[in-house]
């Protein structure tokens, strides 16, 4: 509601003729020709600074309630404050004009008044989410625009060392002992898993137990891993661009998932149990409030003499939104196409012969837990339930069979457009 | 709200399975050897255990199909749909496991045992399993992925690569042999005098020889290099080249990550 409000009141503005301007009292920029210009309507005795993307002030004048004064701006970012409200962001346009009207006490919101604007239309950037004004305190420093570049680049390379650039050097090292930890785990079970434990005749299944305890260890490191890297990741970003609240971006028209979707299951030899992965990338578009459709399950998987195609489509509705965290259901079904190879034989007689390919229908029901650290990104919890009609093939060797009902459990991330 | 995410989360992590049944499927095969020489036998991840028999005319296998399911029926299908094939090409044979694409992934063929004549040659390809070779007087080359390879006779020549196991011979033929991880132990039967050829890639090797004449000694080892024999003693380390007499019996041993030892037989 707030978001809707916001949006509402901060709408473009296309005034045909300026309102009269008066007398400003503090300096004003002089104008150029790609200039675009801001009208500041007064609705309060106050002052209102704006402040362009390095935090340094451009304007700062003293308003009377009633008077509008135009201030004219280079094309760029800015950001403005007043006695009663702000930060708000502002794009200026070359040529374009912005009106602003200040925030009436104490009225929490301030407003750009609608008008007609002779040249082009400027815009409000990012009318659901407004950062911090540059200059003030982004993590445990001041305000730098490279770090919004070099923080989540520096995380990328290294989980924590963005935490460490935005001047949070334990948020970082926890960070990066966390990974530390979750990596060095899942590679421990990995390199402890002997392969001669499951040569010797006679096993007939019955190393299941520790098999899928292992297996079941790996999956969830791995998965914590990923959704901590991404996790840093995205918190430097925020630490550096002084993002305390996302505002998720609720009315996007794109949402993009990469995901992991993971599972144990049994195998008919040994080992009897393994780690069942399946990497896949969602696209939804957003058709009505809460209510998406697209393509989903997007992926490709090479196991031994097969090449497997899997898309589907999902539905998906989500039934809470609230601050940082919505929680959604869907339903959906994959489609995997699978070519494979039917080993030759020597001699002339003919192999007996059997279907080298395979089709498979795969329906699911899942929630759907995100978790926004930036406007437009989320970490991913997907819990999900499905049964294969037809062999369910996954990476390498492994597979799951017709009417295998599956618990899985999905992790990853999304960016929403 | 906020007890709800973590049940959510922790119930999730607890299914995250799947479920379904078991299948089993008995397999009794027999095949004539009549005009064959060598047989191959090529089958997916299973232990071998391969017995010469001097009564035998055939290549008899005893197994079991083991499969899974979303269901029993499933299951029990599943077991039911592989093939055993049984290819000629001249005097050559091959053992060969057909599966369907959609199924080869959810069946496992355990091989109890297989008999065949001593005197054929054999060769066997499989991924994980451990082999053991039993009475074959043949030629035997074993190619197996990972598992623990066991030969006993081989009296033409035995031939084994494993990607990871351990490797044990006693034969009277000329031997080579590499596992990339794993102890190979080797002992000569008969006069000795034949070739051996011997790489391990983490592991030590142990070498019995039945003659310490004309050897060509090539020894490599991270370890420890000990000589024991007649013609030959020394204690050293990285690598010990030696010829005795007309040196055309080749003892090239390499333990990359473990020690070489040579003794003679003493029994002698």
């Amino acid at each position: 509601m707030i978001l809707a409000s916001l949006a509402a009141l901060l709408c473009i503005a296309a005034p045909a003729t300026a309102p009269a301007a008066a007398s400003a009292p503090a300096a004003t920029a002089e104008a150029s020709a790609t200039d675009g210009s801001l009208i500041v309507h007064a609705t309060s005795d106050g002052s209102v600074t704006v402040r362009d993307s390095d935090g340094r002030i451009a304007a700062s004048i003293l308003v009377k309630e009633g008077q509008s004064v135009p201030i004219s701006l280079s094309p760029g970012r800015y950001t403005i404050t007043d006695d009663h409200g702000g930060p708000r962001s502002i794009e200026v346009a070359p040529g374009g004009r912005l009106e602003y009207r200040t925030t009436p006490a104490p009225a929490p919101m301030p407003a750009v008044a609608p008008g007609p604007a002779p040249g082009p239309a400027p815009t409000i950037a990012e009318p659901e989410h407004e950062p911090p004004m540059s200059g003030g305190r982004c993590g445990g420093g001041p305000c730098r625009r490279w770090k919004r570049i070099a923080a989540p680049l520096m995380s990328a390379a290294m989980p924590g060392a963005g935490q460490i650039v935005n001047n949070e050097p334990g948020k970082g090292v926890g960070m990066f002992l966390g990974a530390l930890s979750l990596g060095g785990g899942a590679a421990a079970l990995y390199l402890t898993r002997d392969p001669l434990a499951s040569t010797t005749p006679g096993l007939n299944g019955s190393t299941f137990g520790s098999e899928a305890v292992n297996a079941a260890g790996f999956g969830m490191l791995t998965g914590g891993l990923g959704i901590l890297y991404a996790a840093q990741i995205m918190d430097a970003y925020a630490s550096a661009v002084g993002l305390d609240r996302p505002r998720p971006h609720k009315r996007h028209k794109i949402a993009v998932q990469l995901t992991r979707m993971a599972t144990v299951g049994f195998r008919a030899g040994d080992p009897a149990a393994a780690f069942y992965a399946d990497w896949n990338l969602n696209v939804l578009a957003q058709v009505r409030r809460r209510l998406s459709v697209g393509v989903s399950d997007l992926s490709v998987k090479y196991g031994i003499g097969r090449t497997t195609i899997q898309a589907g489509g999902r539905l998906h509705y989500r039934f809470f939104d609230r601050d940082r965290l919505w929680i959604g259901a869907a339903v959906g079904a994959m489609l995997q196409g699978t070519i494979g190879r039917v080993p030759g034989t020597i001699g002339e007689a003919q192999a007996p012969a059997v279907k080298a390919n395979a089709f498979a229908v795969i329906p699911y029901g899942q929630l759907d837990l995100r978790l926004f650290l930036l406007d437009r990104w989320s970490l991913d919890i997907i819990p999900r339930i499905s049964a294969p009609f037809g062999t369910r093939f996954y990476r390498q060797d492994l597979a799951l069979p017709s009417h295998s009902v599956t618990f899985e459990l999905g992790t990853g991330v999304g960016v929403y457009f | 709200m906020r007890a709800l995410i973590p049940t959510l989360l922790a119930a999730s992590l607890g299914l995250a399975c799947a479920l379904g049944f078991r299948g089993a499927t008995e397999v009794d095969a027999e095949y004539s050897l009549d005009e064959i020489d060598a047989v191959r036998v090529n089958l997916p991840d299973t232990p071998i255990s391969v017995l010469g028999d001097p009564e035998a005319t055939t290549l008899s296998l005893e197994g079991v199909w083991y499969s899974v399911g979303g269901s029993r029926t499933v299951a029990a299908d599943n077991s039911t749909i592989p093939l055993l094939n049984f290819a000629l090409e001249g005097r050559f044979a091959e053992l060969t496991a057909i599966i369907p694409t959609a199924n080869r992934d959810l069946v496992d063929l355990e091989v109890r045992s297989l008999t065949l004549p001593p005197d054929r040659d054999l060769e066997i390809w499989t991924g994980l399993g451990d082999i053991e070779v039993a009475q074959v007087e043949g030629n035997v080359s074993i190619d197996v992925e990972a598992g623990h390879v066991t030969v006993f006779g081989g009296a033409e020549g035995v031939a084994i690569r494993t990607g990871a196991g351990d490797v044990e011979v006693e034969t009277s033929g000329n031997t080579t042999a590499a596992t990339d991880s794993g102890d190979v132990v080797i002992a000569q039967l008969g006069a000795g005098g034949n070739d051996l050829v011997i790489t391990t890639g983490f592991g030590s090797i142990d070498v019995t020889l039945r003659s310490d004449a004309n050897l060509d000694l090539d020894l490599k080892a991270s370890g420890d290099i000990r000589v024991q024999t007649r013609t030959v003693s020394t204690v050293t380390s990285g690598a010990f080249q030696r010829a005795v007499g007309n040196g055309n019996v080749k003892v090239w041993l390499s333990a990359r990550g473990g020690d070489v030892t040579v003794r003679l037989d003493e029994s002698l």
